[in-house]
C-alpha cells in the first residue's frame, strides 16, 4: 500500500522529465517554491494521516495557500529589493523537518508498541 | 510497518497522498528541466548549481538584443528600398544614391562577394588539458587580431570572422573561453573570410616567421583560396555620440 504514493512520485517525475516540459525562465523561482510547498504539504499530509486527523480540504487548501503565499512573498521581495523568498524557503523547509521528525516518532513508537504486544 | 499505517484506514488519505506525490514528482522534474534549459541557453556547464539572478538578467538582455538586431536589419532593408525608389525620380538623386550605396558598401553595411581566402583557426584539442603550456594550444584574441591586421595590410577589402563583419569600430576581445566580436560572443573554430587578391593575401599570411608561422606552433591553421567568398553585412549599431563631422570650409571665406 505504501508503494502507491512512491509509484506516483516516480511516475510524475518520469513523465515530466521525459517530455522535457519547461516553463519560461522568469517563473523558474516560483516553480521551485511550488515544489517546496508540495513537499511540505506531502509530509504534513502523511503526519496528519498518522495522527488520524487527515482532512482533505485542509490538505488541498494547504498546498494551494502555501504556494500562493510563497509566490507572493517572492514577487514582493523582488519589488522592494529584500530577499523575502528566503522567508518562504526557511518556513517551509522548517516545517518539512518538523513533520518528518513527527512521522519518524509515530512510526518508531508504533513499531515499539507492536513489538511489545507481540512479545508479551 | 503496515500496522502503523493501518491507523489511516481511509482510502481518502492514500488517494490524496498519491496525488500529491505525483504532483511533487512533476514539479521537481519541471524544475530540473527549466534549470537545465536555462543553463544550456547561457552556455554554462551542467550541475553548476543555482543560476544566479545576474545570469538570468544577462539572458534577458541577450534576448532583447537579438530582437533589436532583427529590427535593425529590417529597417536597413526598408531604407535601402526607399533610397532606390527616390533615386529613380531624377538623374541627380540616382547618382547620389549610387554614391550612397558605394559608401555603405565601403563601410561594411552591405554584404560583399569576391575572390579571396578563408583562414580557419582552431584549438589544438589533441594536447592534454592541464599541460603547463595549454595556453599555447588555444586560439586567442591576439591571434585573430594578428591575422586580421595582416590581411588588411595585404590589401583585403572585406573581412569577417565567424560571419561577424569586421568594420572600423570592431573590437576583438577575449572573454573567458570565448572571443567577443562586435560585442557578440563566438568560439573556436574561427573561420576568417577575407576578400581581396587571393595570392597576395595567402602570401602575406605565409611569410616566413610571419603571423601563421608563429601560430602554427600551437594551434591549427588552415588557409584556402576561394573565388566566390561571401562576407555578410555589419549588423551592429552605428550611433555616434561624441564625434561630430568637421564642416567643409565655405567658398569665399578665409
Amino acid at each position: 500500500m505504501i508503494w502507491l504514493p512512491v509509484a506516483g512520485l516516480i511516475f510524475g517525475f518520469a513523465l515530466v522529465l521525459l517530455t522535457r516540459w519547461t516553463i519560461p525562465g522568469d517563473y523558474a523561482s516560483y516553480l521551485a517554491l511550488a515544489a517546496l510547498a508540495g513537499l511540505d504539504s506531502l509530509f504534513g499530509g502523511i503526519r496528519a494521516g498518522l495522527e488520524g486527523k487527515f482532512h482533505t480540504d485542509v490538505f488541498v487548501s494547504g498546498f494551494v495557500a502555501n504556494t500562493l503565499l510563497a509566490a507572493t512573498l517572492a514577487w514582493l521581495g523582488d519589488q522592494i529589493g529584500v530577499d523575502l523568498l528566503l522567508a518562504a524557503v526557511v518556513a517551509l523547509g522548517g516545517r518539512v523537518f518538523l513533520n518528518l521528525s513527527l512521522i519518524r516518532r509515530y512510526w518508531l513508537t508504533q513499531a515499539a508498541m507492536s513489538r511489545r504486544r507481540d512479545v508479551t | 510497518m503496515n500496522q502503523v499505517f493501518s491507523r489511516l484506514g481511509s482510502k481518502n488519505w492514500l488517494f490524496h497522498v498519491t496525488l500529491m506525490c505525483f504532483l511533487l514528482g512533476a514539479l521537481l522534474a519541471a524544475n530540473l528541466n527549466t534549470q537545465g534549459s536555462m543553463r544550456q541557453q547561457l552556455g554554462l556547464p551542467a550541475g553548476s548549481g543555482r543560476v544566479p539572478w545576474l545570469v538570468e538578467a544577462l539572458k534577458e538582455q541577450r534576448d532583447t538584443n537579438e530582437k533589436l538586431k532583427a529590427t535593425i536589419a529590417e529597417l536597413r532593408a526598408k531604407t535601402e528600398e526607399y533610397e532606390q525608389e527616390l533615386s529613380q525620380r531624377s538623374r541627380e538623386s540616382s547618382s547620389l544614391n549610387r554614391e550612397l550605396q558605394e559608401v555603405k558598401f565601403l563601410l561594411g553595411l552591405t554584404p560583399a562577394r569576391g575572390p579571396g581566402v578563408i583562414v580557419t583557426l582552431d584549438d589544438n584539442k589533441s594536447k592534454r588539458v592541464g599541460d603547463i603550456d595549454s595556453d599555447l594550444y588555444i586560439v586567442h584574441d591576439f591571434d585573430l587580431r594578428n591575422v586580421v591586421n595582416e590581411l588588411w595590410a595585404a590589401g583585403a577589402e572585406a573581412i569577417s570572422i565567424n560571419d561577424h563583419r569586421i568594420v572600423a569600430r570592431t573590437a576583438i576581445r577575449c572573454v573567458g573561453p570565448n572571443a567577443m566580436i562586435n560585442g557578440e560572443p563566438t568560439a573556436a573554430p574561427f573561420v576568417i573570410k577575407a576578400i581581396g587578391n587571393p595570392a597576395d593575401l595567402e602570401g602575406a599570411l605565409n611569410i616566413p616567421n610571419g603571423v601563421v608561422d608563429l601560430m602554427r606552433v600551437g594551434i591549427k591553421v588552415k588557409i584556402e583560396r576561394g573565388q566566390f567568398i561571401e562576407v555578410p553585412a555589419f549588423t551592429g549599431a552605428t550611433t555616434v555620440k561624441y564625434a561630430k563631422p568637421v564642416p567643409l570650409k565655405q567658398e569665399g571665406t578665409n
